[in-house]
């Protein structure tokens, strides 16, 4: 069994060092390298069979002694009724018994204290590092990533607070299972699927619709030709736009039957901006740009446009009895 | 004065106990500041070095920071709100008065959160997008997107469920609408209900089980998916910024 090729453990020199300082680096950067060659099992599965055979146990022991014992209930809590002995739990028992001897101060604040400081200190013992070499193309996480992460951080929760003092979060009145508030609004982003139950019946609204979104995107990355996909019109495209049109023609008929225009119309800018795209790789920086995009691009577009533009509806333009109102109507 | 302070940093940076905790010395050199990233359990998610060109804003947009970001100021003051906080009716609705008009800083708290959770709502969409469109879900990293989907759907829960915790009317109704879609779903969509209200209606029951869901089950998801999801960007040779940047190899390891 043999360390990989390239990195080599490295003792250190320092007998006071702590035993787990070993550090890995390129071989030709230190003298003093020993390959450790034993003493090694594989991880799995010496010790996760162990682990799981530990957990098993200590679980089915657990299980056992709750059925064999019940867990203590006393009478209800009660103020005024102080039982005597009053006993804290077990493991504040030694504190417990020694406030018997103490003053307070002593047994419940000093001596814990020093007991806890005790502990702490126990390991300490002196420690060392030396330094080493360089590279390329790549940057040093730290500081590089890490300064800008901690600005992100910074930056994100200043604006954050700067809003929270600005604008205050909504609070109604209590609330009133008898008095229906017209309209009964949903969160904003269920306001999409809200606005859906408007145009469908309940179980494609709430059901159906959401079910083919979230089933669609989860399928995304397995489908082959969100792997594959050029630019849509890359291969001559006379199928392509008969197949595009046909799409069109019966998405636009559905969703107009059930008037639900929000997605018939923008299905039908969507077609027609692909349509656009066909042969822009000669024409303008917009149509070259349009022609780059691939179908599963449009598709995912044209979700976009559709759920922002339902959700926006809904927020802004639905009023009483969900009839369309203007967002200054005072009515929303 | 300035000299003595320097001197008094170093020593502090010397001695014993520092040296215990943070066990490179300043990170002046490459191999203390590989020390930094490894030896740190937060840190060590990331490789040691990364690729210059993952640092540039475009690349991700720091999309998936401030989701993380936002997440991580709802848990902080998810937690304060907590101490004020008790899930019964009509002491629900007292709290927030109480929060917003007696607690010293109390309506900036709830204020905070509550822009905090649309916030991350919004970003982790943005999030979705900004990956689908650099076409970051290929290969290796399919499983990857599938743990976002799950993350975005987590996500939308808990803010949901806390939607209904200040007991107002936009709570109680921005609730009824909501579940009264799940009754929708075929077979189960009934018992899915009331499993989740604990009741026919939104009740105290339901605002209890909001409560519960809100508080601890949908935040250990979050952080249990959260966690593979960090983990496995890492492992999935970082960050993968626009397609025309493909050509690179899987190695995002360091030395």
């Amino acid at each position: 069994m043999s360390a990989t090729p390239e990195l080599h453990a490295v003792e250190s020199t320092d007998p006071l060092a702590v035993p787990r300082r070993v550090a890995l680096v390129r071989p030709d950067t230190r003298p003093a390298v020993r390959r450790i060659e034993e003493r090694y099992v594989m991880t799995f599965p010496h010790l996760i069979v162990r682990e799981v055979i530990l957990f098993q146990v200590v679980v089915i022991a657990l299980s056992l002694v709750a059925i064999a014992f019940d867990a203590p209930l006393e009478g209800i809590a009660n103020p005024i009724e102080t039982p005597n002995p009053a006993k804290a739990p077990w493991y504040f028992l030694g504190l417990q018994e020694l406030l018997h001897y103490f003053p307070p101060i002593v047994a419940g604040v000093l001596l814990p204290a020093l007991v806890v400081l005790s502990l702490a200190v126990i390991p300490y013992a002196r420690i060392n590092l030396t330094a080493g070499p360089i590279e390329e193309r790549y940057v040093m996480t730290f500081p590089h990533l890490i300064v800008r992460e901690v600005i992100l951080f910074q930056v994100v929760v200043i604006a954050l607070s700067l809003v929270a003092v600005f604008f205050d979060a909504p609070l109604e009145g209590i609330a009133n299972p008898i008095e229906t508030p017209n309209p009964a609004k949903a969160p904003w982003y269920f306001l999409g699927l809200q606005e859906l139950l408007h145009y469908f019946p309940p179980i494609v609204a709430g059901v159906l619709l959401p079910a083919l979104v979230v089933l669609s995107l989860a399928v995304i990355p397995y489908a082959r030709i969100n792997l594959t996909a050029g630019p849509l019109w890359s291969r001559g495209g006379k199928s392509t736009a008969l197949a595009l049109a046909a799409v069109t023609a019966a998405l636009f008929i559905l969703f107009g039957a059930f008037g639900c225009w929000p997605i018939a119309v923008p299905t039908l800018l969507t077609a027609g901006a692909m349509f656009a795209a066909r042969g822009g790789a000669t024409g303008g920086r917009l149509r070259r740009a349009l022609a780059r995009v691939t179908l599963p691009e449009w598709i995912m577009t044209w979700f976009v446009v559709i759920a922002t533009l339902l959700t926006v509806i809904g927020t802004f333009f639905r009023g009483p009895g969900w009839t369309l109102v203007w967002p200054w109507s005072g009515t929303i | 004065m300035s000299a003595t302070r320097v001197s008094l940093t170093d020593w502090l940076r010397g001695s014993a106990v520092y040296r215990s905790i943070v066990r490179h010395g300043t990170a002046d050199t490459n191999r203390n500041r590989s020390l930094v990233i490894f030896e740190n359990l937060f840190l060590h998610v990331h490789p040691v070095k990364v690729r210059e060109k993952t640092l540039r804003f475009s690349h991700t947009y720091w999309l998936g920071g401030v989701t993380l970001v936002s997440s991580l100021v709802l848990i902080a003051t998810g937690i304060l709100l907590m101490f004020y906080y008790h899930p019964s009716v009509p002491q629900a609705y007292r709290d927030m008065k109480e929060l917003n008009y007696v607690v010293d800083n109390g309506l900036f708290l709830r204020n905070l959160h509550r822009w905090a959770a649309h916030l991350m709502v919004f970003a982790a969409f943005l999030h979705m997008l900004r990956v689908f469109y650099h076409r970051a879900y290929r290969p290796p990293r399919q499983f990857n997107w599938v743990i976002g989907v799950v993350l975005l759907i987590v996500t939308l829960f808990l803010s949901y469920t806390g939607y209904l915790l200040p007991w107002d009317q936009l709570a109680f109704w921005g609730v009824s609408v909501g579940t009264n879609m799940a009754k929708e779903a075929p077979l189960v969509g009934e018992k899915i209900r009331f499993l989740l209200l604990g009741g026919n209606v939104v009740s105290e029951n339901a605002l209890l089980r909001f409560y519960v869901l809100h508080c601890v089950v949908l935040p250990v998801a979050f952080l249990l998916f959260l966690s593979v999801h960090i983990w496995r960007v890492r492992k999935d040779g970082g960050v993968q910024g626009p397609p025309s940047d493909t050509n690179d190899p899987r190695g995002e390891e360091a030395p």
